[in-house]
């Protein structure tokens, strides 16, 4: 069996997902926006954007040893954590600030019902995943 | 010199890790390295701008042969906000 590396791996992926959304957009023309064109451009551009991420990540980390070992380090470092965990809990909060400021603009605008209910329940589903993963945390820990 | 990190308003942590560092003759790098942690951790910690976990702080007094309350110095009662 060939053994392909992952960065040789994240160029195929790169080729392989450029081409199906090329496919697909020439598929919305021919055929319109059907469900299987849709759900194949997003899965196409999922791919596109995770293979580019991982390849400028590839390019970003040095190659040496010490690079690897102080990357290492940065990864574990609790005051980084405590940093990307502060900017995580502080994003989640202004998310939810844009997401009420939204829902309730495009209430103003008139939307269709439907669509603010979608925006609504995200609000809904924020809250009840941070409420559910504090209970799991404190009871973890 | 002592950094000194407010908790609360009212209490504050100060710790001796700048001078200790100082008095071994060693780089904040070479303290980091040796603690596996960032140079900016060790940098936070002198300036009192960060608290280290308890395992930090363990590591470090074991690196300076000391104990933690050696370096780490807990104060109730301060209402100077820093």
């Amino acid at each position: 069996m060939i053994q392909i590396n992952g960065k040789v791996r994240n160029y195929i992926l790169v080729g392989i997902s450029a081409g199906i959304i090329v496919g697909c957009l020439f598929a919305v023309k021919l055929y319109g926006r059907d469900t299987w064109v849709i759900v194949s451009l997003t899965i196409a551009l999922l791919m596109f954007g995770s293979s580019v991420d991982n390849i400028l990540e590839h390019f970003s980390i040095k190659e040496s040893i010490e690079a690897k070992k102080q990357l290492e380090i940065e990864m574990k470092d609790e005051r980084n954590s405590f940093i990307r965990e502060k900017a995580g809990s502080k994003t989640n909060l202004y998310m939810l600030y844009l997401n009420t400021a939204i829902t309730l603009i495009l209430s103003f605008m008139g939307v269709e019902l439907w669509m603010i209910c979608l925006f609504g329940f995200l609000i809904l589903a924020q809250g009840i995943l941070s409420i559910s993963l504090y209970n799991y945390y404190d009871n973890r820990y | 010199m002592e950094s000194k990190l407010s908790i609360r308003g009212d209490t504050s942590l100060k710790n001796r890790l700048e001078m200790l560092r100082k008095q071994k003759g060693i780089k904040q790098e070479e303290l980091a390295e040796a603690l596996e942690v960032s140079r900016q951790t060790i940098g936070s910690l002198e300036n009192g701008r960060y608290n280290p976990s308890i395992i930090l702080a363990f590591k470090i007094a074991r690196y300076f042969n000391t104990t933690i309350e050696e370096i780490f110095i807990y104060e109730e009662g301060n209402n100077d906000t820093n």
